[in-house]
């Protein structure tokens, strides 16, 4: 207890230096835990897209919708499977889409934009049920009406509720905004699949979505497709499908974040322990006079490490904080694996926190160690002032 | 007097400065009585300071043996050497060395941190020991918030708080004016005679020594005996 005021006290004793080193590895606890919470939100808003009943089949080989191509026969044969759930009006929960990536010269500034148009229909509300529409209305099949994702009305001005958005050389209203509790759906277009595919001359859909009556099923399900030699088809759970989509980026993010997080740790680590030395060097007679009073060497290690462990988890609290600023903020970039703008989230967990405040404990035990050692080392005659007379 | 507290036999110390050998204690041999208060005197280089802190157990002779409160000290690793002196050892600095960030009542309770006591045995010990040297209302200030003199009353409570074998001053009135030096001998000869303490104390003003019981001069690294 008196061990922890003392070193606490000293802390506060020397407020300035305390703030600044703490401030500098606060900030790498900063961008550790920003970077995991950028990684963790990209990770959920790619996990939350699709619902784990569905299966989504591309064709054999294809990586993303992009490259897939099925043909309307195929799709028909497909949409058939006894697995699939009939809806109410006996249509079958299937989806045939096509994805589409554009690009699109914003409005306002002039800027370049990547854009996920999805060619669909009206049954993907039966098929995906987790998405509503929050203004407006759906599209009317056969028109050139859109709806947009929430995120792609936040960041395009024209892709607001009755503007037009501009591409395949036709104008296409938009009727409706749509939200996915923030999946990557929030960040398309969507409209009729006919229209799409007459205006960009496509003869076959880029993927088919299944709701599957019984999600237990999809392994068998798969196997079943996938062997057999009619389809040529690959099958997935549809956020499985999604999730490895954002893979790339999502790896991109850590290996920078962790560069970032390690010099930037190197750099608050050495400053951290040049404070800490600074403070041996400076109770010199106070640990000679410690140690006269009968604590070991031990005690000494005990309290310089102390101390430093103490001040670099206030700098962890600090970051930890910081970071927690950016819970829920939204940023938008552009998915590697797909080309498409991608609207992501900070998202902090208290998993994140335990993290961040335990990386700050090792860095506290990294810069105490070799000045605590110091400190334990002194002779006490020497830290007395070399009394020898 | 009691039976020995200290026994020296043949104490040698000896440092290697700039190559050469410097003695600082030669040959040195006494014994010190429990419940003597003796001031050693001596000029700067004689090796007063060397001689308290090898009785202290903070520094090792060259060569002889050391015996205090019944331990031969050279024969104790670092580690129990601590252990020894926080059981036996009180000792008062001429600077008085309290702990800038904590309270007087907290410099006092220091020792305590290395005993068994409860917190509350801890906080009557250190009540105790703040009253007897004068400072009972003086508990939560900071060393910054006394004067010289009663922050080495406060350095007195720190070195009899833990009831040690023997308290040992180092020029404890060095950096005192006259009343506060009068004051802190008093109190250390009050110790001596009321609570029976042994005290070893190291001083070249000789009006300070006056107040010991008993008084040996060291001249390079040689004890003075008696007539």
């Amino acid at each position: 207890m008196l061990w922890s005021v003392y070193s606490l006290r000293n802390l506060w004793a020397r407020r300035v230096t305390t703030l600044l080193t703490l401030s500098g590895l606060g900030l790498v606890v900063f961008v550790f835990v920003a970077i995991l919470m950028l990684a963790h939100g990209l990770e959920q808003t790619m996990g939350r897209t699709g619902d784990p009943s569905n299966a989504i089949l591309l064709s054999k080989g294809a990586l993303s919708e992009i490259e897939s191509s099925l043909s309307r026969d195929q799709t028909g044969v497909l949409a058939a499977q006894p697995e699939v759930v009939t809806l109410a009006d006996h249509q079958v929960a299937a989806v045939r889409e096509i994805a589409l990536q554009l690009t699109l010269r914003k409005r306002e500034r002039g800027s370049l934009a990547s854009l996920s148009v999805r060619g669909s229909s009206p049954v993907a509300f039966a098929v995906r049920p987790r998405l509503r529409i929050v203004q407006g209305r759906a599209w009317q099949p056969g028109t050139t009406e859109v709806i947009v994702g929430s995120q792609v009305a936040r960041q395009f001005p024209e892709a607001r509720l009755a503007e037009t958005l501009r591409f395949g050389r036709r104008e296409w209203t938009v009727v409706g905004i749509f939200e996915a509790e923030g999946s990557g759906f929030d960040s398309e277009v969507w409209g009729d699949v006919d229209q799409m595919m007459t205006t960009f001359h496509r003869t076959a859909f880029s993927s088919m979505t299944l709701r599957l009556a019984d999600p237990e099923v999809l392994p068998a399900f798969k196997a079943r497709l996938e062997r057999d030699p009619r389809f040529k088809v690959s099958v997935k759970r549809e956020p499985e499908y999604y999730e490895g989509k954002a893979e790339g980026l999502a790896r991109l993010i850590r290996v920078t974040g962790l560069f970032l997080t390690v010099v930037f740790s190197v750099g608050a680590i050495l400053g951290a322990t040049m404070t800490m030395s600074a403070s041996v060097a400076h109770r010199t007679t106070e640990i000679g006079t410690l140690r006269t009073l009968g604590f070991t060497r031990g005690h000494i290690l005990q309290a310089f490490m102390l101390e430093s462990i103490l001040l670099s988890l206030a700098g962890g609290l600090l970051g930890v904080a910081g970071a927690a600023l950016l819970n829920r903020v939204t940023i938008s970039t552009v998915n590697w694996d797909t080309g498409a703008e991608l609207a992501f989230g900070f998202h902090l967990t208290p998993g994140m926190v335990g993290e961040g405040l335990l990386f700050a404990v090792f860095m506290g035990l990294i810069c105490g160690l070799v000045p605590a050692a110091r400190a334990a080392r002194i002779e006490i005659v020497h830290a007395l002032g070399e009394r020898t007379a | 007097m009691g039976d020995p507290v200290v026994s020296l036999h043949n104490v040698t110390k000896t440092y290697i400065r700039g190559g050469t050998e410097v003695s600082v204690i030669r040959d040195l041999s006494f014994v010190i009585p429990a419940g003597t208060f003796l001031a050693i005197m001596g000029p700067s280089g004689s090796g007063k300071s060397t001689l308290l802190n090898v009785m202290a157990g903070i520094d090792r002779p060259t060569s002889g043996s050391v015996v205090v409160a019944g331990t031969r000290l050279d024969q104790l690793s670092e580690g129990e050497m601590a252990r020894w002196r926080a059981r036996h050892i009180g000792y008062v600095f001429q600077t008085y060395n309290l702990i800038p960030v904590l309270t007087a009542a907290e410099n006092v309770e220091l020792p305590l941190a290395l005993t068994h006591l409860t917190r509350r045995e801890r906080a009557e010990h250190v009540k105790t020991a703040l009253r007897l040297v004068g400072l009972g209302d003086r508990m939560d200030h900071y060393p910054r918030q006394l004067s010289g003199g009663q922050e080495q009353r406060v350095g007195v409570a720190r070195a009899i708080v833990s009831d040690p074998t023997m308290i040992l001053a180092d020029e404890p009135t060095g950096n005192l004016d006259r009343e506060s030096a009068d004051d802190i001998l008093t109190l250390l000869a009050r110790l001596n005679r009321e609570l029976g303490k042994t005290i070893v104390m190291v001083t070249h003003d000789p009006r300070a020594a006056e107040r010991a019981q008993m008084i040996r001069h060291l001249e390079k690294g040689l004890l003075e005996m008696p007539p």
